[in-house]
């Protein structure tokens, strides 16, 4: 398990343990809590540089003042700036997206009960998205999209704010890939093949 | 109403202020949904709760498929219907029979879908790219497609020995689904 709390001086770019892949803008700090820096442009990515992480792994954030289109994020391409990423509240609902290939595509929206202190977390286990808001799981869908990367932070709009990040590895995790499964292993597959 | 699944067109421009979505889903205030794409084909399976009213307004529209409530009705009479609003979508659908239900129906569907996401997040490219149909054959499909399209497979742990130059699009989307094996693929709550 990684953490940051982000109580250091100011710094911009936030450097240290955390990287901003070639392409994307800057995250920040700013008293003692982790900005979006004000410039830059979609995305704004930020990725734990100093441990290495499964594929299934997690991602989460105390929140400050709560936007819609940033937050944690999981999966990250350190080169294709892709990614995972639970936004915040706006007006009781929270949404899961994906980044690929420089577009954005909603995979839910939840309706919620979060406060400005909730925290917010994103897990991946193999193609299972589970999201969670104060501990609770708010919901849970199946993506192949992106099969493995790194944790941090991604935001697609320069207002983002939060502060006490955890990521990590999710340990014990089932895996989430399909197994291969002939069509003699299944029954009726044999049978529906000869259809087309 | 109980959760209900729809096949959805998809706006958006993938935009971070204009997301790729399901169509009318975004327009509904406070209401939560699911959504599962086809790659970068233009359609969503989506998972929502609606109120009758919502409901009878989506189905309204002629774009909409609603799934029967009952995925576990067998789609008996309706198969050829659901042939064909599967096909006009791209989602080969030729294996559908009689005694087949709709759950087990979508989950073949959803497994389509999802190997669909896997190349274009593994390859960045969509499946029916221009001049690209069900009836596409392997060996007809740009050599770049080729090996992304086996790259992804792969990536999933699929077997692709048994495909050939002479298997179609159809073919080899169906067989991809099918190895998805006995996981549940989960939308929204609902189990496939």
């Amino acid at each position: 398990m990684s953490t940051d709390d982000f109580n250091r001086s100011n710094a911009d770019p936030i450097g240290g343990n955390w990287t901003t892949p070639s392409g994307a803008s800057t995250f920040r700090i700013v008293s003692n809590s982790f900005h979006t820096t004000s410039s830059g442009s979609d995305p704004w990515i930020a990725y734990w540089n100093a441990d290495t992480f499964d594929a299934d792994q997690y991602s989460q954030f105390g929140v400050l003042p709560a936007i819609d289109k940033g937050g944690p994020a999981v999966r990250i391409g350190t080169s294709t700036l892709n990614g995972y990423m639970y936004t915040l509240r706006q007006t009781n609902l929270t949404r899961l997206y994906k980044r690929i290939s420089g577009s954005y595509t909603q995979i839910a929206a939840y309706t919620d009960t979060a406060t400005t202190t909730s925290v917010f977390k994103i897990s991946a286990v193999g193609s299972t998205l589970t999201v969670y808001i104060g501990g609770s799981q708010v919901g849970q869908e199946t993506d192949t999209a992106l099969e493995d990367g790194v944790v941090g932070a991604m935001s697609s709009t320069s207002a983002a704010n939060w502060d006490n990040w955890e990521g990590g590895n999710v340990e014990g995790a089932a895996a989430g890939q399909p197994t291969i499964k002939r069509w003699g292993g299944i029954p009726g597959m044999a049978i529906n093949r000869g259809v087309w | 109403m109980a959760k209900r699944l729809y096949i959805v067109p998809k706006i958006g421009t993938g935009t971070g202020d204009d997301a790729f979505r399901p169509k009318y889903f975004a327009n509904l205030d406070g209401v939560a949904w699911s959504a599962m794409d086809y790659g970068l084909e233009p359609h969503f399976l989506v998972a929502s709760e609606l109120t009758t009213d919502q409901h009878n307004a989506l189905v309204a529209n002629a774009d909409v498929i609603a799934v029967p409530a009952n995925l576990d009705a067998q789609v008996g009479t309706n198969r050829d219907a659901v042939v064909d609003a599967l096909e006009t979508l791209n989602v080969p659908a030729g294996w559908v029979t009689t005694t087949m239900t709709y759950r087990k129906i979508l989950k073949i569907v959803a497994a389509i879908m999802l190997f669909a996401q896997r190349l274009h997040g593994h390859g960045g490219i969509r499946i029916f790219g221009s001049g690209i149909t069900l009836a596409t054959k392997f060996n007809q499909l740009p050599a770049a497609t080729r090996t992304k399209l086996i790259g992804a497979a792969q990536s999933m742990n699929f077997d692709t020995s048994s495909l050939s130059g002479t298997s179609t699009i159809r073919q080899i989307l169906k067989e991809m689904a099918d190895q998805w094996g006995v996981k549940d693929i989960k939308l929204g709550g609902i189990a496939l």
